[in-house]
């Protein structure tokens, strides 16, 4: 074999290796960004579980406001159906943005439960509703974390499947599309959270 | 800011570190190993002045040049020695916050915690998603009423965070978290592992006081030297003590610098953590305000690098930097 066949073989290879490098980086930035939904997806369950409690808690003492722990129980279900579909396909476009929707409902609704508890001291000084309280406060905290973890990690991906070569391998190898960035509307209240005051 | 690059630059740091170490061990065994040499020759000449070398044989060839490498060998390995005692040791974070009088909170199945220690473990694991990092050890200072917080152990496996009594019980929420994410800062950054080797090199030159202290002995002890031998003795231990005191001296400010460098770096990450500089302004704004952040331990002197602020000290050999400058910088950042 002439020279020139070696050298064509050669480049072939090289091709090649670079195709499987940038397939196997794309789909480890992809694994990472999923386990950062997973994360976000754990916390987000531990919120949706402190709202029964908190309901119950409440309850007690807010007799004549049971359209607003309505509001918030109707919220909680529909979050956690969207966090359900969206297990099935994190960074999805469409799930990402129900997701975002019905965690932004349950947040507003939480607002209003929280102003609602202003006009009843004894509910504030309520043990188990301090310790709720913490509770919802931290939890809110691990939700943006895990978000912005999430969301770096997304973010990590779509840079280098956009970037050059990849962007023209990725489409030929199954990562043709940008995951879908989590933000929630009221993302400031969620990061202010520590400062709800029951 | 990425944690690898900064783990990198500590890495690198480390390597400079080692190569500054290196070049002064042998300085250092060079002019122990000189000394010794210059004292061979002395004796030599004094005891040809005095005309004994009629009565005994003259030094063979090359013995000076023997004791020299002896004595170089022996003062370098010395050093070695000594530095790798301490390289390895507190490693173990747990057992660091325990030698401070740290309690643990383990969060798991403790009924007995107060609202705000409950807080505390809260802000832990929250910490701990942020910056993506396994969940240290959580130990409280039960016996310190000033504020302060630290971050020990040398891997992110091993490390364990403590803040003292007084931290709880004096900052808010956010304050308390700005501080967590301060020495959860420590952790990421691998700042511990530097700081303990750093200290560990300078440790290491202590040998040379041992040199020094056993050739005073030899200098003044009993034998058969004349007195130009045994002033040359002594003005060797001298010497010997001397290039002990600056290498340590030395090695004490810039053991300092680095530190103040990595608290710098420390808050920085802290605010990428939070995402809200606001949290540990306010901390040092109560610091500078007139709260103290003494630590009272007997073991806190030698723990005083791992300390969120001053536990105590000298000026020169801070290991902080101050606190307005501190504060300016987050200002900048956030």
């Amino acid at each position: 074999m002439g020279i020139e066949t070696w050298i064509v073989i050669a480049l072939v290879v090289i091709a090649v290796v670079y195709v499987i490098y940038v397939y196997n980086k794309l789909t480890s930035y992809r694994t990472q960004y999923e386990n950062g939904f997973a994360q976000i997806e754990t916390q987000l369950k531990r919120r949706h579980d402190l709202i029964p409690n908190l309901v119950n808690t409440a309850k007690g003492y807010l007799e004549h406001e049971a359209s607003v722990l309505k509001e918030v129980t109707e919220a909680r279900a529909a979050a956690e159906k969207a966090v359900d579909a969206a297990h099935d396909r994190p960074g999805n476009a469409e799930t990402m943005d129900l997701l975002s929707r019905a965690e932004s409902a349950l947040t507003s609704g939480l607002g209003r439960l929280n102003a609602t508890f202003e006009a009843y001291p004894d509910l504030k000084a309520d043990a188990n509703m301090r310790q709720l309280s913490e509770e919802l406060a931290t939890t809110e905290n691990r939700v943006a974390y895990a978000r912005q973890a999430y969301n770096d990690l997304v973010q990590k991906y779509n840079e280098y499947r956009r970037s050059f070569p990849p962007v023209v391998i990725g489409g030929l190898v199954g990562h043709g599309e940008d995951a879908q960035l989590l933000e929630f509307e009221d993302s400031e209240t969620i990061q202010k959270a520590p400062e709800v005051s029951f | 800011m990425d944690f690898r690059e900064q783990q990198d630059l500590a890495r690198r740091q480390t390597r400079i570190l080692v190569a500054l170490y290196v070049l002064l061990l042998i300085a250092a065994a060079a002019a122990v190993g000189g000394l010794i040499w210059l004292a061979l020759i002395l004796g030599e000449q004094a005891q040809a002045a005095q005309g004994a070398g009629a009565s005994r044989a003259p030094m063979p060839d090359g013995a000076s040049w023997q004791a020299f490498a002896w004595a170089a060998g022996l003062t370098g390995g010395g050093i070695l020695l000594v530095t790798l005692f301490r390289w390895f040791t507190r490693s173990d974070g747990a057992k660091v916050a325990r030698s401070l009088g740290g309690r643990e909170l383990t969060g798991a199945g403790e009924t007995d915690l107060t609202p705000t220690e409950r807080q505390y473990l809260n802000i832990v694991d929250e910490m701990a998603i942020a910056s993506s990092l396994p969940r240290p050890r959580v130990f409280v200072l039960d016996r310190e009423a000033g504020i302060n917080a630290f971050a020990a152990g040398t891997r992110p496996e091993n490390a364990a965070v403590a803040v003292t009594r007084g931290a709880l019980e004096q900052l808010s929420r956010d304050e308390l978290a700005g501080v967590v994410a301060h020495e959860f800062g420590h952790i990421a950054n691998s700042d511990i592992r530097l700081s303990v080797r750093v200290a560990a090199m300078v440790f290491g030159f202590t040998f040379l006081f041992f040199v020094a202290r056993w050739w005073f002995h030899v200098g003044v002890g009993p034998g058969r030297q004349d007195a130009r031998l045994r002033i040359a003795m002594l003005v060797g231990a001298a010497a010997i003590a001397l290039v002990g005191l600056l290498t340590v001296f030395f090695g004490r400010i810039l053991q300092a610098a680095v530190s103040r460098q990595r608290e710098f770096l420390a808050d920085a990450s802290a605010v990428q953590f939070t995402r809200y500089p606001d949290g540990l302004k306010s901390a040092f704004e109560k610091l500078k305000g007139g709260a103290s952040s003494r630590v009272e331990s007997d073991a806190a002197a030698e723990m005083n690098h791992a300390f969120l602020f001053r536990a105590g000290g000298a000026r020169l050999f801070d290991t902080h930097p101050p606190l307005e400058e501190r504060i300016r910088r987050i200002e900048g950042q956030g």
